[in-house]
């Protein structure tokens, strides 16, 4: 039986050297000649590309515009593009859609409360058919100076004055600091009790240091309220006003003799968003197509800002390929110019080289808010 | 003694089954014992034992995820390392190589890899579908590249330039280590 304890022992140690000669020591996951390891990413469908301060540091309680770049990275357009802030009093803007491979630069009105620098993140997402896409936040930082801050309660006083596209007055949003268009229903938040109800005598507004209107009765319409049933609000024609930041300082006069006296800031854009380049083969710029993703042969073409209507107080630059080309002032904004009897100028494609081309144009807006639009074309 | 001889020779042929190689030896050796006497004879089979072969230990996750990227961003660091450690013969030396495969979204090649090297940093900028992967601080290829021969190594992954294919989708790549015995 020795013998037997013998051979059991030495069985058990051959069996303890092979197992552990194959044993892999420990978070090893391959062992032999090689191995692999697989590497995945996920690619951003959108891209904050830049983030553009003022030029001028922005002083505590300034409202400005700070222009997002935003990249789409994806083979087809993104829709409902919407930038916004962190780190700052913001509202956001919203681009109807970024065609692929195109940049979007969007001004998105921020509020700098206090003084020092400030760290801003922007944001992006849109609409990849019906499936939401978002870019990774960019990050810039701003130094603000020194100024008045802004209120200690924007509730109460900041942000009593909103505006919404219906005369009905639903979903209202703060006007401070809003990008608006067409018809804008301003009024005085009825749903705020600090406010309204038996305390408020009156409203009155100033628009650009105009005109004074007042409304007595609630709610306080900048334009006053219809007579109608439901009382709805009379809206604000934007399109008279030109495109770019606007101010309405706003008094509530309260019964007990005292007043609030605040400001919003806002700005108009009835154009330069909803314009694109296109092209044509006629001076007239009949049958256009857009320039973005086209092909373009021949000797001559019409480049031209579609819609042709003009934006008030807009000034366009237009660009080829990073270089400034051309500067128009009035409509229609034409590439080459336009000749007297309003058609377009044409421009010679001849002797342009083969390749990809890049048209940019900047809406110059009064108040220091520049929109950008870029098409590529090429020359086969 | 017949039921010990009948226990190591079932024990020895399980593990000759199970790893041929790794067992062979010890096997030989097995069968040359013969405890019965002088009068007794067994069939002894040999197997000669192969030289001794690269082996490296590939450790850590299986997986590096660099996150999401944008087209034109810099060097990401993926969220693990990979230990690579050496279990060649000691009287050997074993170099380490590693290769990168093309980068796939759902089967698709997308992207080729771009050499970085000999300047793997921040100022090698990666063309139009192509991607730049640091494996250890090296720029890997298609083709297999001398890398660090042991240690913790880091992954390191630069996205094609704007304009690239793949946008919105999730990419995989695949490393590949090898040992090779001078």
């Amino acid at each position: 039986m020795k013998g037997v304890h013998a051979w059991r022992r030495v069985t058990v140690a051959m069996l303890a050297i092979v197992l552990g000669t194959v044993a892999f020591p420990a978070g090893a996951s391959t062992e032999g000649a090689g191995g692999s390891v697989d590497g995945g990413v996920t690619v951003s469908a959108l891209v904050v590309t830049a983030i553009t301060p003022p030029a001028t540091p922005p002083a505590a309680g300034d409202l400005v515009a700070v222009r997002v770049q935003v990249r789409n990275d994806l083979p087809r357009s993104v829709a409902s593009l919407t930038v916004g802030i962190v780190g700052a009093v913001s509202v956001g803007a919203t681009v109807a859609t970024v065609s692929a491979g195109q940049t979007a630069e969007v001004a998105v009105p921020v509020w700098f409360c206090v003084a020092g620098p400030t760290t801003i993140s922007a944001t992006a997402s849109g609409l990849d058919g019906v499936t939401p896409v978002a870019a990774a936040p960019g990050q810039s930082t701003v130094a603000v100076g020194a100024g008045p801050g802004c209120p200690d309660d924007p509730a109460v006083d900041r942000f009593p004055i909103r505006v919404s596209t219906a005369a009905d007055r639903s979903n209202p949003v703060p006007l401070d600091g809003r990008i608006v268009n067409g018809i804008a229903y301003v009024f005085v938040d009825p749903a705020n009790p600090a406010l309204v109800g038996t305390r408020i005598n009156r409203v009155e507004f100033r628009l650009d240091g105009g005109r004074m209107t007042t409304d007595s009765t609630p709610p306080f319409d900048l334009a006053g309220t219809s007579g109608s049933r439901g009382r709805p609000a009379r809206g604000l024609d934007t399109t008279v006003l030109a495109d770019g930041t606007h101010t309405i300082v706003f008094t509530v006069r309260f019964r007990g003799g005292s007043t609030q006296r605040s400001t919003a800031t806002f700005i108009v854009d009835n154009g330069a968003l909803a314009k694109s380049i296109r092209y044509s083969s006629s001076p007239q710029r009949s049958a256009s197509l857009p320039l973005d993703g086209s092909s373009l042969t021949g000797r001559q073409v019409y480049i031209y800002v579609g819609p042709t209507d003009r934006i008030i107080g807009a000034s366009v630059r237009f660009l080829r390929n990073g270089r400034v080309n051309r500067v128009e002032s009035q409509a229609p904004y034409d590439f080459a110019g336009t000749a007297r009897n309003g058609d377009a100028r044409p421009f010679t494609l001849t002797g342009l080289r083969r390749g990809t081309h890049t048209v940019t144009i900047e809406f110059r807006l009064p108040g220091g808010v520049t929109v950008t639009q870029k098409a590529s074309f090429t020359r086969p | 003694m017949r039921t010990a001889r009948l226990m190591l020779l079932a024990v020895a042929g399980l593990c000759a089954a199970a790893l041929p190689s790794l067992a062979a030896p010890f096997l030989a050796r097995a069968q040359t014992a013969d405890p019965s006497g002088p009068d007794r004879s067994v069939d002894a089979t040999f197997t000669p034992t192969s030289p001794p072969g690269p082996c490296i230990t590939v450790g850590g996750p299986a997986t590096v995820d660099f996150g999401q990227l944008g087209f034109g961003s810099g060097f990401a660091l993926g969220n693990a390392s990979t230990v690579v450690a050496s279990c060649g013969p000691p009287d050997r030396v074993q170099d380490v190589l590693a290769s990168v495969s093309d980068a796939t979204a759902l089967g698709i090649v997308q992207w080729t890899p771009f050499d970085c090297s000999p300047n793997p940093s921040a100022r090698c900028v990666t063309p139009t579908n192509g991607f730049a992967y640091l494996l250890g601080g090296v720029s890997l290829t298609a083709t297999p590249r001398l890398i660090v021969p042991a240690g913790r190594v880091d992954h390191q992954l630069r996205l094609p330039a704007p304009g690239s294919v793949g946008g919105g989708e999730v990419v995989r790549m695949t490393v590949t280590i090898l040992g090779v015995l001078r």
